[in-house]
């Protein structure tokens, strides 16, 4: 009579671990947990949900308008959005529309918050008529410095390219506090010589591809309103015959159509479709495939 | 016709009974308990006799009238909390009855009305300052 019992108990248990397991083991595989953009109301009643409203919000993946979290601040001059959800207990409320306390301080125009003035500014959740239903203060700050990535991970004084490669660099707007700041911003991405690296694209966004155009080395620099950072990219010998790729090996098609920041006056190949190691100063309609 | 006469003295007594009884029956304010529902980022001073808010922020009070007679204030009378300059400081409803959200809306001093069933009982003193 006792052995069975404890079989079975030791079957349960088992079966308990193996639920556990089952149950812990998704939650450890999934390695990009992103947390959720939302910050409860001051009143409890409901939560913001922070929205970055264009393609130059540090706080939101590329091509993303989903941060990964909500900003401890925003910049000076940022711009961002603001959604407002309720708690279960109050689902069926009237959706509040959301206002700021001080348009001199966050500015409200179509939708979109611009931080205008540095400190705290009250994000008001209004019912009906007037009736405050929620409350979130949000901390604007100047941009004191910015950091420039590649593949998330901070780089240092000098980076590195192949010639006929690209890389990608972000910038990364930071407070005084070392804080990454949320918001769109302005950004302008330069190369001091296009003819070892140059940027396709705009450059105005934080995010900026380099691709490496002959052996040498130049600057890079990042300006966002007084700020500005810069970084020296290595071109290194091309190591491969002819194909212009990433650095990480996947295939890059490049639709660039601006020479914004791009002070390169080497001969155009608007239009070319470039399929060999190209070095030389396109800026316009260029498609870059290999790999 | 037979009609009956009230002596004008005694329909002057009963007048002024009546007022009286009615009257009795009413609190009388006396003073405002305010309490901080909120918790600023910035400073805030909240007193029933003064408010200081920082500019730009914003604070939950809760609010109860005090009588100074026996009759207290219930949940039927209405408190309504106005700011004679919005431009300061800016007063409107919060979520639930006798709660009011003050917003720091320019640096100055302006007064809050404050109205119980329709009549200004008390005036409280307000300021906003810089954010420090």
């Amino acid at each position: 009579m006792l052995l069975p019992l404890r079989s079975r108990l030791r079957g349960e248990r088992r079966a308990l671990v193996t639920a556990l397991a089952s149950l812990l083991l998704p939650l450890a595989c999934t390695g990009d947990y992103m947390p959720p953009p939302t910050s409860e109301g001051e009143l409890g009643r409901g939560e913001f949900i922070y929205r970055c409203t264009g393609t130059s919000d540090a706080l939101c993946p590329v091509g993303a308008q989903q941060a990964t979290s909500f900003p401890q601040a925003v910049a000076l001059r940022g711009e961002f959005g603001l959604d407002y959800t309720y708690k279960e207990e109050f689902d069926g409320d009237p959706l509040p529309t959301l206002k700021s306390s001080s348009s001199e301080r966050i500015e409200l125009t179509n939708g979109i918050f611009k931080g205008m003035t540095e400190g705290y500014t009250a994000i008001l959740a209004v019912s009906g008529a007037s009736e405050v239903i929620d409350i979130k203060h949000i901390r604007v700050a100047a941009v004191d410095h910015l950091t420039i990535s590649q593949d998330q991970i901070e780089v240092g004084p000098q980076v590195e390219v192949e010639a006929g490669r690209t890389i990608k660099l972000t910038a990364s707007p930071q407070s005084a506090q070392d804080q990454l700041l949320g918001g769109s911003l302005d950004y302008w991405w330069t190369s001091a010589d296009t003819s070892v690296a140059k940027l396709s694209g705009a450059g105005t966004d934080d995010l900026v591809v380099v691709q490496g155009v002959a052996e040498g080395t130049t600057e890079f620099t990042v300006k966002v309103g007084q700020v500005t950072q810069s970084v020296m990219v290595k071109v290194t010998p091309s190591m491969t015959s002819g194909s212009a790729s990433d650095s990480d090996g996947t295939t890059d098609t490049d639709t660039d159509t601006s020479t914004t920041g791009d002070t390169s006056t080497t001969g155009d190949t608007t239009g070319d479709t470039s399929t060999t190691g190209d070095t030389t100063g396109d800026t316009t309609g260029d498609t870059t495939t290999g790999g | 016709m037979h009609t009956t006469r009230i002596p004008r003295t005694s329909a002057l007594v009963l007048g002024l009974g009546l007022l009286a009884a009615t009257t009795a029956c009413q609190p009388d304010y006396g003073s405002l308990e305010v309490e901080l529902g909120t918790t600023p980022p910035a400073a805030a001073s909240i007193h029933s006799t003064d408010f200081q808010i920082q500019i730009g922020t914003a604070v939950l009070i809760n609010v109860k009238p005090v009588s100074a007679n026996r009759n207290d204030y219930i949940e039927t009378d209405t408190v309504e909390m106005t700011s004679q300059d919005r431009t300061v400081m800016d007063v409107e409803p919060g979520p639930e009855a006798w709660s009011f959200v003050l917003i720091g809306a320019g640096i100055g001093e302006t007064c809050i009305d404050v109205v119980i069933n329709g009549a200004v009982e008390d005036c409280i003193d307000a300021r906003v300052v810089e954010q420090e």
